[in-house]
């Protein structure tokens, strides 16, 4: 009974000084959201980049990147291309008799910020997800398969047609591409993983509308590219290994479409700049040159372009680890490719992630700290206004030390309340941002997940509340205020 | 409630000023009052009256002399032992400031007497029942700033009914009220020490002069008048 009357006046207490006690509430919460939410996005990301290593041990991309950016565009769909191979490499590794699976992956344009992925069926095969409608259908040009979440935040469904649209909204140079209409064929399961915010497509539809060139440059009014340019270009698209022929005059009107290509600074690309004697091009590369020149414009220039027979990366399966490490020297030595290890590149990206939750530990220990000092500032100053009400209670034979425990259960509850209130708003904040991490991040999260940092900051602020509340205990314990009533 | 002999025996106080200067605030008291009597402490503002209360009621331990409540002698006691005794047997009435502002009204009545560990049953029933009894039963849920000030210290006096102290030390209760209040305050104390608790009064309202007349002590002039 008495233990119930404490907590009955330690509760009252705190209701009573309502404004004190939310801003107390609030400051512990507010260290803790940060750890929950960034504790929770960085396990999914953990998460994700561990499986995507374990599905593809090799990916090869264009020589330049480095293994994180690689992985970050070709996994995750996240983070722009730096640069293109050629579509012979993909082959290579299909016939490589040390490769269990490769697939190609393209990465050039978006519908609604969503990458649109050129690739084969295969390796939506691979993925696993199957069809939660349509077909998982990648037979014609125009055929077009959404994740579910893609799906979900684009509203397209089975049979809808749309363009993709140059790089991403925002970017500059972002444009809408009308040369080929994409038809819905099917949307995929929910997978969890970034396929799920993502469209994907034959990678022969990428490569056929960045042969057309670039229409509809609506953000440069910029119309460029003639229709019947096209057609002469049409005919070489068939051209398999053209890229090897870079310079060469014979390649006339079909290389000047890729000046694109070529200016994503690829260095096996450099012979393109070649080809900028052509008008067509003249005219954009002086286009770009004049965006590149102009401070004031915030949108960064989008200057990756996927052209014929480029590809952004290829996943590579092995059959022996061993192979792996073969294949990542060999295509690292090689010009124009570099082969990425993925569990290495993902163990650096971890590390990284790492470093930031030190950062943001680091970070939200000092809030906390700081927020514990509040509360005992705010403690001395109550405990100061409420010596008659402490008097009063000893007048009537309550003693030191239930007085001094009731102060003690009233800073526990304080800190109990802001430790609960921060992992429930951290939790509640990470649902309500599912969506728009996997929009922003491609990582598909699972907001009620504890971490081992989450558990261990909700103990160390539980274990400094119980040392203020010590130190609330000691101070009301040695608080005299028998001279409150003596006053005559 | 079988009511408490007091025996007070050389009581001595001193105080320390701001200069550091000693000033015997109770010096040297003898007094005797007995079970369930109602007396009363005369004196001016400063003679010490409230002082002397706290004295008897153990908050403060005497610097001589020594308080004997029944068979129990005070400075004998530890504190915690003094507090514990004092929430048994002593009842305690203040001019002002007799309660918790963040507790409503019935529970300034219980969850002091539950902090300083009175187990008794049923006692929010009861409680409820001295409230009614005061005409404060529509007021059971109010906070305290709620009240006036009469009301207020009819809550205070309804704690004291509830708490059935054997010894109420009341400093000036009714000061400050207006007539109404003055008189249930003072009919509760009659009330009270009819079921035989020892009352002792420091009041200059007229009617618990009346009331309180078994034994005055005179404070500030060190006389005894009985």
């Amino acid at each position: 009974m008495k233990a119930r009357a404490q907590a009955t006046l330690a509760w009252r207490y705190l209701t009573h000084r309502r404004f004190a006690t939310l801003v107390s509430i609030a400051a512990i919460a507010l260290s803790l959201v940060f750890i929950v939410g960034v504790g929770v996005v960085n396990f999914a990301v953990k998460k994700t980049a561990v499986e995507g290593s374990i599905r593809y041990p090799l990916v090869v991309g264009p020589a330049g990147a480095s293994g994180v950016q690689v992985i970050l565009s070709t996994l995750f769909y996240i983070d722009k291309p730096s640069g293109t191979i050629d579509f012979e490499v993909f082959k290579e590794l299909e016939q490589d008799k040390r490769v269990i699976s490769a697939y190609p992956i393209a990465v050039a344009d978006s519908y609604r910020n969503i990458r649109i992925i050129g690739t084969n069926k295969a390796f939506l095969d691979d993925l696993g997800a199957g069809a939660s409608a349509g077909a998982i259908d990648l037979s014609a040009v125009e055929n077009a398969v959404i994740g579910w979440s893609a799906a979900q935040r684009s509203g397209l469904s089975v049979g809808d047609t749309f363009h993709g649209q140059h790089g991403m909204v925002g970017s500059m140079g972002a444009h809408e591409h009308t040369e080929l209409t994409y038809r819905v064929a099917g949307i995929m399961n929910p997978t969890g993983g970034p396929e799920d915010m993502a469209i994907f497509t034959q990678y022969e539809s990428v490569w056929k509308i960045h042969a057309h060139g670039h229409h509809k440059h609506g953000a440069h009014g910029h119309d460029s590219h003639a229709t019947d340019r096209h057609d002469a270009h049409d005919g070489h698209e068939k051209h398999d290994g053209h890229e090897k022929h870079e310079g060469q005059d014979g390649h006339g009107g079909h290389e000047k479409h890729e000046m694109h290509a070529a200016q994503t600074a690829l260095p096996d690309h450099d012979t393109h700049a070649e080809h900028d004697t052509h008008a067509e091009h003249d005219a954009h590369a002086g286009h770009m040159e004049t965006d590149a020149h102009n401070p004031h414009d915030t949108p960064k220039p989008d200057k990756y372009t996927l052209s014929t027979h480029r590809l952004t990366a290829v996943l590579v399966r092995t059959s022996n680890p061993a192979f792996t490490g073969m294949l990542e020297r060999e295509y690292t030595l090689r010009d124009g490719t570099i082969a990425v290890d993925t569990a290495r590149s993902i163990r650096e990206f971890v590390n990284h992630i790492n470093k930031g939750e030190i950062f943001v530990e680091a970070v939200s220990s000092g809030m906390l700290l700081i927020a514990l000092a509040m509360i005992l500032v705010t403690l001395v100053m109550s405990l100061n206004e409420r010596r008659r009400e402490l008097a009063l209670l000893r007048s009537l034979g309550v003693g030191r030390l239930t007085l001094a425990t009731t102060v003690m259960m009233e800073i526990l509850g304080l800190t109990l309340l802001g430790a609960l209130a921060g992992l429930l708003l951290g939790h509640g904040l990470a649902w309500l941002s599912v969506d728009w991490i996997k929009q922003t991040a491609g990582v598909d999260i699972e907001p009620f997940t504890v971490t081992h940092m989450e558990s261990f900051s909700f103990f160390v602020t539980l274990i400094a509340g119980q040392l203020l509340a010590l130190i609330g205990m000691i101070l009301t314990y040695r608080l005299n205020v028998v001279e409150e009533v003596a006053r005559d | 409630m079988p009511g408490m002999m007091i025996e007070v025996r050389g009581l001595t106080k001193l105080f320390h000023d701001d200069q550091g200067r000693v000033q015997r605030v109770i010096d040297g008291v003898d007094w005797h009052v007995e079970a369930g009597a109602a007396v009363r402490l005369n004196g001016p503002s400063g003679a010490g009256k409230s002082t002397f209360l706290n004295l008897l009621s153990g908050l403060l331990p005497p610097d001589e002399g020594q308080v004997r409540l029944g068979d129990t002698q005070l400075s004998q006691l530890s504190e915690a032992r003094r507090d514990r005794f004092r929430a048994a047997h002593v009842g305690y009435i203040f001019q002002t400031f007799n309660l918790l502002t963040p507790l409503s009204v019935l529970e300034n009545l219980v969850i002091p007497l539950r902090l300083a560990g009175n187990n008794r049953r049923g006692l929010d029933d009861q409680a409820r029942g001295i409230l009614e009894r005061f005409g404060l039963g529509d007021h059971a849920h109010k906070r305290p700033y709620h009240l006036s000030v009469g009301q207020r210290q009819r809550v205070a006096a309804a704690r004291a009914i509830l708490m059935q102290p054997d010894i109420l030390l009341a400093d000036e209760p009714t000061a400050s009220l207006d007539p109404d209040s003055a008189q249930a305050v003072v009919e509760a104390l009659k009330d009270l020490n009819g079921q035989g608790t020892t009352l002792v009064l420091a009041s200059h309202d007229p009617a618990l002069k009346e009331f309180a007349t078994q034994a005055v002590l005179e404070l500030g002039r060190k006389e005894v008048a009985a």
